[in-house]
């Protein structure tokens, strides 16, 4: 491990050391955050809402932790505060799912993506979470663990079970 | 239907960006992060400034002994104590304004520097 925790730490070189950080996880955090918000606008926000935050709790950042955990961890919360807020202010189903994809001009996926990502919005948040870092960042359960907070095995059946709730809702169609 | 789980293809997320999105990520983000700024160097005092204080007490102690000789040739007893007073009180505003007066016209850059951090 670099010393990135350290000169994070250190009030003298935090925010070089926070520019390297934003310039090291930016895309790879925005990926996750898009596959759970699907609209780029949205993500573009979570995304500055996540840096935001990070910057503000560096004092709190004990530096036991990678940064990229560390930083997961924010961006998952902000993930889920985003799409709770949304859903107490519209009902989302899978019409609406549907027609923010094809709606959108960033979204480059086909009829089967819709219906794919249809079936992965239909999953609780939390779960949903499991499986796109699984299945889209193809991240080691034991790094999921420590991000969300939840056991291996508690994670490895979540996986499971989605996928088999994602197969179930491509069998429905038939 | 075939289901795009175990396809590589369909482990690339579907979803673009605008064009020089990531390029420009890390500036956007920087420009809300506030600049730091070092603590501030401790203001060296002058040589007044130290001197200054034990100066002002000199000053008032001398004028007082002045005042009281000067009053003893003066003034007669019955009212003695009270001139005394008097004049201390009076030489003593007439010091301190005179010192603020110096205080605040004092050429020291250093002042203006704290008041241009406060704004």
């Amino acid at each position: 491990m670099d010393d990135l925790n350290s000169r994070l730490k250190n009030p003298d070189t935090r925010r070089a050391a926070f520019e390297e950080t934003v310039n090291r996880y930016g895309e790879r955090l925005y990926r996750h955050i898009r596959s759970m918000v699907l609209d780029h606008d949205d993500a573009d926000d979570v995304l500055q809402d996540t840096f935001m935050k990070a910057w503000a709790a560096l004092d709190s950042f004990k530096g036991e932790a990678q940064v990229s955990t560390w930083l997961y961890r924010i961006a998952t919360n902000e993930c889920l505060s985003f799409l709770a807020r949304k859903r107490s202010s519209v009902a989302i189903d899978d019409t609406d799912v549907a027609r923010t994809l094809q709606s959108d001009p960033y979204f480059d996926g086909d009829e089967l993506q819709v219906r794919f990502q249809q079936a992965v919005a239909s999953l609780p948040d939390k779960q949903r979470q499991v499986f796109n870092l699984k299945y889209y960042d193809q991240m080691k359960y034991e790094e999921m663990s420590e991000i969300l907070g939840t056991s291996v095995g508690a994670l490895k059946a979540s996986y499971h079970i989605a996928v088999k709730k994602i197969e179930q809702f491509f069998n429905e169609d038939e | 239907m075939t289901i795009p789980l175990n396809s590589s293809a369909s482990s690339q997320q579907p979803f673009r960006v605008p064009e020089g999105y990531f390029e420009t990520l890390t500036s956007r983000v920087m420009a809300h992060i506030p600049e730091t700024t070092s603590p501030a160097a401790p203001q060296r005092r002058t040589l007044w400034q130290i001197v200054r204080p034990y100066l002002s007490a000199a000053a008032v102690v001398a004028v007082v002994a002045l005042g009281t000789k000067s009053l003893q040739q003066s003034v007669p007893a019955a009212g003695y104590q009270q001139e005394v007073q008097t004049q201390v009180a009076t030489a003593a505003d007439n010091l301190l304004n005179d010192e603020l007066y110096s205080y605040l016209m004092l050429d020291d850059q250093s002042l203006y520097n704290y008041s241009d951090e406060q704004q």
